[in-house]
C-alpha cells in the first residue's frame, strides 16, 4: 500500500473536436490542465457551474473518457481507460455514483440484477452466495430486503440512489466518485442521503471525489474543495477556509450568488454577463470578461498560474500574485 | 391591517385527477390570497401540488382528467374555476402571465425570438382590441421595449436570433419579456431558475425583484429552494401533499417555523454560511397515497409531534399570531376567515 | 430482519418462491394487459389474430374436403356458388374454396413467421452493432442498409425472385432479404439513444464486457419497438407474399396460397365473384388484425398512454 496520495492528477486535459458554425471545426476544451491531489480518507468537492468541466473530470478519473493530455495516477499507477484489461482490475478500486438516479438503473433489470452485476463479473458469485451478498449490501444502504426483486420504477428517487450506492460499493472500492448524487432529489431526501454518505465514508474507509454545483452540499460533506471555471481550477483548499475567506474573485461571486434560507439577506452585487462558451475562450484569464476585480491588461493577456500558498490554499489569480 | 380586496383569492380549492386506478386527490382545501403588488413564494417538495395549484389558476391543466372538486379561485371579481374559455383567454398572458421552468422547451426552435415575441404582442392586442395598452407603438417597437426592460443586451439584434443561439439566462429573460407583453397584474413564476446556473440565477432573481418594484407586479414564485423564495418574496407558503401547512412572512417563517413539516424542511437544508457541518436531519417516510389520502392531517405518518386528533381530523389553517398562519392541531388559533385580512 | 447464522440466512432467502421473485414482472405484465384491454381496436385485432392462429393450427383437421387442398379435380362441381355443401363455393376445377382458404391460413402463418423471423435475426444484431460501435462499422452497415432501403421493397423482391426462379420458397427468401433493413434502422437509432444512458456507463465501470452490455442492457430495452414492428410486419409479410403470388411469382398452383388464388380468380369476375372475394377477405382480415394488434401494443408500451 503506497504512502502517497490515493489519487493524483497532473496537467489533465480533455479536448473534444466539435463542429462549429456551418462548416468549421472547433476544439471544446472541457478540461484544460488541472492538478488535483487526493489523500486517502479525504473528501474533495469539485464545484462549478455549467462548462466548468467538473463532470468531465469525474469521467476522466474513472476512466470513462480518455484524457487528451496529462496523467491520472491511482495509488501511484496510471489509470487505464475503461474496457482495457488493466482497467478491469481497477474496477474494484474506483467506482462512481451518477447524477440522475432515474437513468442510472436499467429499467428492465430488477434491483437484484443491478447490484449483482459487478459481483458476478468480478467475483464470480452465484446462487445463494450471490443473494446473500446482495442482501448484505441492501442492508448497508438501509433498504429493506423486499426491494430486491422490484423494478427501478417502483422505487422513489432516494431509494434508487441508495441502490446505486450499493452497486458502487459492492466491490469495496477505495475511491468513490459521486457526480451530483443528490441534485435530482428533494431536500428532505437529500439530507438523508448526505448524512448516510458521511457515515458510510467512515464505516467503509472510502475516499470521495464529490462533484456538485451546490456549494452548501459540498460544505456539508467535503473536507476540501476545488472551484472550477471553464475547465480550470481557480481556487482550492480546505472547504471551511475557502468558503469563509475566498481569495479568487469568482469564488467570492459564486458564494455571494447562492440564495440562503435566511431572512434579511443583503442584495448581493450580481455578476454580469453570461457564462462564456467553452469553444471560444477569451485569452488570458478565462474569468477576465466578467471579473469585478480585474486589474488591467495582465488579466487579458496572461493566464494566472495556480500558486500554492502557505496555508494549503491554491489560487490562480493575478490579484493574489501582485498582493504578495 | 386594512387592505383592499385581494387581487387573487383561492378559497378551499380542491382538485382531483381521474386516473385508471381512481381519483387522485391532488389538492385538498387550498387557501391562499394575494394583494396587488405582493410577492408570495410557494415551496414544497415533489408531489405537494404547488405546480398544479398555479396551473389551475390559469386553467392550464387538461380538464378531463383534472377536475375541480370544490372551492373557488377569485381573480378581480371573477371565479376562474367556472369562467368560460373565452374569459380565460382574456386573462391568460394578459392579466396573469406565467414564466415556466425550462425556457428551451417553451421557445419554438424554428422561429426567431423576435417572431415569437411579436406573435405574443399581436395576440394580446387582438384579444383586447379596444383598450389603451398599445400606447401608440408598433409591434416591433414594443418588442424592443420589452427586451430592454429585461436587460437583454442589444435588443434590436436579438430579435433576429434563434433560441438555440442564446444562453439559458437570455432565454429566460425572453420568456419574462413575453410574460410582460400583456401588462399583467399577476406574474406566476414556476421554478424560473431551477434550470439555470447559480450566478445566472442571481441575475434573474434580481431582475424579477426589480420588475416587481418598478411595475408593481404581484408575483407568485414557486421553488423547491427556500433560499430562492426568501430572496425575492415577502411571504412564503409551504405546501405538503396538496395542502397548505404554513403561510407567513419570510422572516417569521425562517426564524420561527411553526409547522413540524416546515421545521423538518429547514433542518434538512445544508447551510453554506454559519459554520455548516452540523447534522442534517431528513424527514423519513413518503408522501401519502393520494388515491386514498388519510382522513386527518396528511403529514400524520411522518410527523414527530403528532397527536391522536391528527389522525382523524384535518387541521384548519388558522392564525397563530402576527399574521402567521399554520394548519396544525398544535396551534388551535382562531379560525381564519376565508378572506385575507 | 436479523437472522441467527449464515446458514439460516441462506435458507430463508432460498425460500423466496418463484412467485415472490417475479412479483414485479407479473405486476408489470398485468398492467400492460389492462392498458391493452381498454383499447377496443386493439382487442378486435387480438381476436382476429387469435382466430387466424387457431385456424392455421387446426385447419387441416376441420376442412370439409381435404383432398381439394392439393388439387383434386372435380370438373362436375366447378364454379358452384356458395351453398350449404360449399360455404365459399368452388373454383374452376371444382375445389372447395373454404378448404383452400383454411389451408392457405397455415401457409400464410408459415410465410409470416419465416420472413419476420429472418428479418429480425438478421436486422436486430446488425442494428445493435451499428448503433453501439459507431465509426466505420456503423458507416458500413448503415450505408448497405440504405442501399437496400432505397429500392422499392416489392420491386427488389421481384428482381430476386426473377433471378432465383419462381416459387413460394424463393418468394420467401426474396422477401426476407428485403425485410431486414427496416429492423436495422429501428434498432440502430434506439441503440444510439441507449448508449448514453447512465446505467450503461455504470455497467462499463462494473467491468461488463461489450457482449454483456449488448445482451443485458441494450437488447432488453430495444424489445418494445421490435415487438411492435414485428407484429405489424407479420401482416405486411402476408400481404407481400400474396402480392407476389398475385403476379404469379410466388406460390404456384395447386398450392392454396391466398394471393395466387386471387390471381386466378381475377379472370372469373364478376360472374363468379366468390372465387376472389373469400381469399381477399381472408387477407384483409388477417392484415387488419395484425395491424390493429401492433398499434395496440405500441399504445400499451407507451408510458404516456397509461394511467389515464
Amino acid at each position: 500500500m503506497a504512502d502517497g496520495p490515493l489519487l493524483q492528477v497532473k496537467a489533465l486535459a480533455k479536448h473534444f473536436d466539435i463542429r462549429s458554425g456551418r462548416f468549421g471545426k472547433a476544439v471544446l476544451k472541457a478540461v484544460d490542465g488541472i492538478d488535483v491531489t487526493l489523500q486517502r480518507g479525504e473528501s474533495l468537492g469539485l464545484v462549478g457551474e455549467s462548462g466548468s468541466g467538473k463532470s468531465t473530470v469525474a469521467r476522466l478519473v474513472t476512466g470513462l473518457h480518455r484524457p487528451t493530455a496529462g496523467e491520472i495516477l491511482f495509488d501511484g499507477v496510471p489509470v487505464p481507460a475503461v474496457g482495457t484489461r488493466d482497467r478491469h482490475r481497477l474496477g474494484r478500486d474506483i467506482q462512481m455514483v451518477f447524477q440522475d438516479p432515474h437513468s442510472s438503473l436499467n429499467p428492465r433489470k430488477t434491483i437484484f440484477g443491478s447490484i449483482a452485476e459487478p459481483l458476478t463479473i468480478h467475483e464470480g458469485l452465484r446462487g445463494s452466495r450471490l443473494r446473500a451478498r446482495v442482501e448484505e449490501l441492501l442492508e448497508t444502504v438501509q433498504l429493506d430486503r423486499r426491494f430486491m426483486y422490484r423494478f427501478p420504477h417502483e422505487l422513489s428517487g432516494g431509494q434508487k440512489q441508495r441502490v446505486c450506492i450499493a452497486r458502487a460499493v459492492a466491490l469495496n472500492p477505495k475511491l468513490l466518485v459521486l457526480d451530483e448524487p443528490t441534485s435530482a432529489l428533494d431536500v428532505s431526501v437529500q439530507a438523508q442521503i448526505l448524512e448516510f454518505l458521511r457515515e458510510l465514508q467512515g464505516r467503509l474507509d472510502l475516499t470521495y471525489l464529490f462533484i456538485s454545483h451546490n456549494l452548501a452540499v459540498v460544505r456539508h460533506v467535503c473536507s476540501n474543495v476545488a472551484v472550477m471555471y471553464m475547465g480550470r481550477i481557480v481556487e482550492a483548499g480546505p472547504t471551511d477556509d475557502v468558503f469563509d475567506k475566498p481569495r479568487h474573485p469568482y469564488t467570492e461571486v459564486l458564494l455571494a450568488s447562492v440564495p440562503e434560507a435566511v431572512a434579511r439577506q443583503e442584495q448581493s452585487p450580481a455578476l454580469g454577463g453570461d457564462i462564456p462558451s467553452p469553444i471560444a475562450l477569451p485569452p488570458g484569464c478565462p474569468f477576465n470578461p466578467r471579473c469585478p476585480k480585474k486589474i488591467g491588461a495582465i488579466c487579458e493577456e496572461a493566464e494566472p498560474a495556480l500558486a500554492v500558498r502557505p496555508d494549503r490554499r491554491v489560487v490562480a489569480c493575478h490579484l493574489t500574485e501582485t498582493a504578495r | 391591517m386594512t387592505l383592499g380586496p385581494p387581487l387573487l383569492s383561492i378559497e378551499d380549492l380542491s382538485l382531483d385527477f381521474d386516473t385508471f386506478d381512481g381519483a387522485l386527490h391532488v389538492l385538498d382545501g387550498i387557501n391562499l390570497a394575494l394583494q396587488a403588488g405582493e410577492t408570495v413564494g410557494i415551496v414544497g417538495e415533489t408531489g405537494c401540488g404547488k405546480s398544479v395549484t398555479v396551473r389551475s389558476i390559469l386553467r392550464l391543466l387538461p380538464m378531463p382528467p383534472a377536475r375541480f372538486s370544490g372551492g373557488s379561485i377569485r381573480f378581480k371579481e371573477c371565479d376562474l374555476t367556472t369562467a368560460s374559455e373565452r374569459d380565460m383567454r382574456r386573462i391568460r398572458g394578459i392579466e396573469i402571465a406565467l414564466i415556466p421552468q425550462d425556457p428551451m422547451s417553451y421557445l419554438n426552435p424554428v422561429f426567431t425570438v423576435g417572431q415569437q415575441l411579436t406573435d405574443v404582442i399581436r395576440a394580446h392586442r387582438r384579444a383586447l382590441p379596444n383598450n389603451d395598452r398599445r400606447g401608440g407603438k408598433t409591434v416591433r417597437e414594443r418588442a424592443i421595449e420589452l427586451l430592454a426592460q429585461v436587460h437583454l443586451p442589444h435588443p434590436e439584434k436579438q430579435l433576429d436570433a434563434y433560441p438555440h443561439e442564446l444562453s439559458g439566462g437570455m432565454r429566460q429573460r425572453i420568456l419574462i419579456a413575453m410574460a410582460l407583453a400583456g401588462k399583467p397584474s399577476l406574474l406566476i413564476a414556476d421554478e424560473p431558475t431551477t434550470a439555470l446556473d447559480v450566478t445566472i440565477q442571481a441575475q434573474i432573481l434580481r431582475l424579477i425583484g426589480e420588475l416587481v418594484d418598478r411595475l408593481g407586479l404581484a408575483v407568485i414564485l414557486i421553488s423547491h429552494d427556500i433560499g430562492v423564495v426568501a430572496k425575492v418574496c415577502r411571504r412564503i407558503v409551504v405546501m405538503y401533499a396538496g395542502t397548505v401547512v404554513e403561510d407567513a412572512l419570510v422572516e417569521d417563517l425562517l426564524d420561527r417555523p411553526l409547522h413540524p413539516y416546515t421545521q423538518g424542511l429547514l433542518a434538512a437544508i445544508p447551510r453554506l454560511r454559519a459554520g455548516g457541518r452540523c447534522h442534517l436531519s431528513g424527514i423519513p417516510g413518503n408522501i401519502p397515497n393520494l388515491l386514498a389520502p388519510p382522513a386527518g392531517c396528511r403529514f400524520y405518518d411522518r410527523c414527530p409531534l403528532r397527536m391522536d386528533i391528527c389522525l382523524t381530523q384535518k387541521p384548519p389553517l388558522v392564525d397563530a399570531g402576527g399574521g402567521q398562519r399554520v394548519a396544525c392541531h398544535r396551534y388551535p388559533g382562531p379560525r381564519q376567515e376565508a378572506r385575507y385580512g | 430482519m436479523k437472522t441467527a447464522s449464515p446458514e439460516i440466512a441462506l435458507a430463508a432467502s432460498a425460500s423466496e418462491s418463484w412467485r415472490e421473485r417475479h412479483a414485479s414482472s407479473i405486476r408489470q405484465t398485468r398492467l400492460y394487459w389492462r392498458t391493452y384491454r381498454r383499447n377496443i381496436s386493439a382487442m378486435i385485432g387480438l381476436v382476429l389474430v387469435v382466430i387466424f392462429l387457431l385456424l392455421s393450427l387446426i385447419g387441416p383437421w376441420i376442412v370439409p374436403y381435404p383432398a381439394d387442398a392439393t388439387g383434386a379435380v372435380h370438373m362436375a362441381e366447378k364454379l358452384l356458388p356458395p351453398s350449404q355443401a360449399h360455404w365459399f363455393g368452388t373454383d374452376e376445377v371444382g375445389n372447395d374454396i373454404l378448404t383452400r382458404v383454411l389451408i392457405g391460413t397455415r401457409l400464410s402463418l408459415e410465410i409470416a413467421i419465416i420472413i419476420t423471423g429472418v428479418a429480425t435475426i438478421l436486422g436486430v444484431p446488425l442494428g445493435i452493432l451499428a448503433g453501439y460501435s459507431g465509426g466505420w462499422t456503423r458507416e458500413i452497415i448503415m450505408r448497405v442498409t440504405d442501399v437496400f432501403l432505397s429500392v422499392p421493397a416489392l420491386v427488389l423482391a421481384i428482381a430476386i425472385v426473377a433471378a432465383l426462379g419462381i416459387g413460394i420458397v424463393n418468394a420467401i427468401v426474396a422477401l426476407s432479404l428485403v425485410w431486414w433493413p427496416g429492423y436495422v434502422r429501428l434498432v440502430e437509432s434506439k441503440t444510439l439513444s441507449l448508449k448514453g444512458e447512465a446505467y450503461v456507463d455504470a455497467a462499463r465501470l462494473a467491468g461488463a464486457s461489450t457482449v454483456r452490455i449488448l445482451f443485458s442492457h441494450i437488447l432488453p430495452n430495444c424489445l418494445s419497438p421490435i415487438l411492435v414492428k414485428a407484429s405489424m410486419d407479420m401482416g405486411m409479410a402476408i400481404l407481400a407474399a400474396a402480392s407476389l403470388g398475385f403476379i404469379g411469382l410466388g406460390a404456384q398452383p395447386p398450392t392454396p396460397e391466398w394471393g395466387a388464388m386471387i390471381s386466378i380468380g381475377r379472370d372469373y369476375l364478376p360472374t363468379w365473384w366468390w372465387y376472389v372475394t373469400f381469399p381477399g377477405l381472408a387477407i384483409y382480415l388477417t392484415v387488419l388484425g395484425f395491424n390493429l394488434m401492433g398499434d395496440g401494443l405500441r399504445d400499451a408500451f407507451d408510458p404516456k398512454s397509461r394511467g389515464r
